[in-house]
């Protein structure tokens, strides 16, 4: 079946008491596990995995990987092959080298971020049980953002989005739902969003200076609760970087804000539409691209694309 | 105590300094520094400190070197006042020949 959703999100943060802080005050996840070294493992309440979120004390605010799960152990010798066969180079983990996780698959999308793929983490359940279960959690903090729902990552330049795009499709099987073309006749990729669920994106590309990690998005019911979470996040002083919005592409309804460590999260709220493999892919053209990030202003707010985090240095 | 802060390269006042970071005050102004994170991840408020003393909350080591720090230039964000400052704001440096979407 291969990968089935996004599984976790692996940053450095120069300032982890208050990203901690915000993650389980603002937002309502819930520390699950601390290291040694004082990384955080974090959960949504309506997760039923051990984290989603891990945050790493760092001299740096970037970003380490992003791990998608698969539906069985099985896929993951099945997408080495397929990996490999492509010309991209794997690196099979034991079971517990990923915490809480059993075997996992690390390599290198093409445009240099790193990615793991994981069949088994460690089974913690909802909040709410899974017996006669509250409709959510009273106890639950702040925003009680229900769960990690999508990425978005900066690749560098539309040849990058493009190489990146071409994996996920051809290897991992992700449908193309949302592209915005540039260039000659559209030919250029220079942003693209991919569904591996039936929600209109798991992930998405954007051309940029730089490789990096634009945001990340915590899913939420409906318009009224974006307005509980801007006023939540404004009781909290969280340094917003977009009022509530919606988006033409996706159709998401959102707001954008800095976590205390720079990196940006996005409360995103709605289905959108329902996304099937024969779904006709919608395309925006370079003259609209505002309406499609900013529906309703269609102006680029100053920061959309030169606003991110960078990717981890290594070594 | 209410310090001053003022941007050389654009000839900018900012006053009642106090308490917040230097790019929540320069920020007001998207003409001096542009929007930013205001937190250390993203590196748009990177200046130089000409004059002045101020409390160093710890840099990104991803933007900022020891160098750099050692040329008195920081990220803003991560930075508070202490007294008076002067400061010069540095663009950060665009890569022409990589397509940004939207730029």
């Amino acid at each position: 079946m291969g990968i089935v959703r996004l599984g976790h999100l692996d940053l450095n943060v120069i300032d982890i008491k208050a990203s901690r802080e915000h993650f389980e005050n603002v937002l309502g996840l819930t520390v699950e596990r601390e290291d040694k070294d004082g990384a955080l493992y974090l959960k949504c309440w309506d997760e039923w995995d051990k984290y989603s979120i891990v945050l790493r004390p760092s001299d740096e605010s970037t970003m380490n990987r992003i791990a998608y799960k698969v539906e069985n152990d099985s896929d993951i010798d099945d997408l080495q092959a397929k990996l490999e066969d492509y010309g991209i180079s794997t690196e099979l983990l034991s079971a517990g080298r990923v915490p809480e996780c059993g075997r996992s698959l690390k390599f290198n999308m093409p445009s240099g971020h790193e990615m793991l793929l994981y069949a088994k983490k460690t089974f913690v359940g909802k909040l709410t049980g899974d017996t006669n279960p509250a409709p959510w959690p009273q106890q639950t903090k702040g925003v009680k953002v229900h769960w990690l729902d999508h990425a978005l990552l900066m690749a560098k330049g539309p040849e990058l989005v493009m190489e990146n795009t071409k994996l996920f499709i051809e290897v991992f099987g992700f449908k193309l739902t949302e592209q915005v073309t540039v260039g000659p006749e559209g030919s250029l990729q220079a942003a693209t969003w991919l569904a591996c669920s039936s929600t209109p994106h798991d992930i998405a590309f954007v051309a940029g200076a730089e490789n990096g990690l634009h945001h990340g998005a915590f899913f939420l019911d409906a318009w009224s609760d974006i307005l509980r979470a801007n006023d939540l996040m404004a009781m909290n002083e969280v340094k917003i970087d977009v009022t509530p919005q919606r988006h033409g592409i996706t159709r998401g309804e959102t707001i954008y804000f800095f976590e205390p460590s720079g990196h940006r999260f996005e409360t995103f709220a709605g289905l959108g539409y329902f996304v099937q493999p024969d779904m006709p892919t919608i395309t925006w053209t370079e003259d609209n691209l505002w309406r499609g990030i900013f529906y309703h202003t269609g102006v680029e707010n100053g920061a959309f694309t030169t606003v991110y985090s960078l990717l981890a240095s290594k070594g | 105590m209410n310090y001053k802060l003022y941007v050389k390269n654009k000839n900018a006042t900012f006053e009642n300094v106090v308490g917040k970071n230097l790019m929540d005050i320069l920020g007001a102004r998207v003409d001096v520094v542009p929007k930013g994170c205001h937190h250390g991840a993203c590196g748009v408020c990177k200046v130089k400190v000409l004059s002045g003393k101020f409390q160093n909350i710890g840099m990104n080591r991803k933007l900022i070197t020891e160098e750099d720090e050692a040329n008195n230039i920081f990220l803003a964000c991560r930075l508070e006042a202490k007294s008076d400052m002067e400061l010069e704001f540095i663009p950060k440096k665009r890569k022409s020949s990589v397509y940004v979407l939207g730029d």
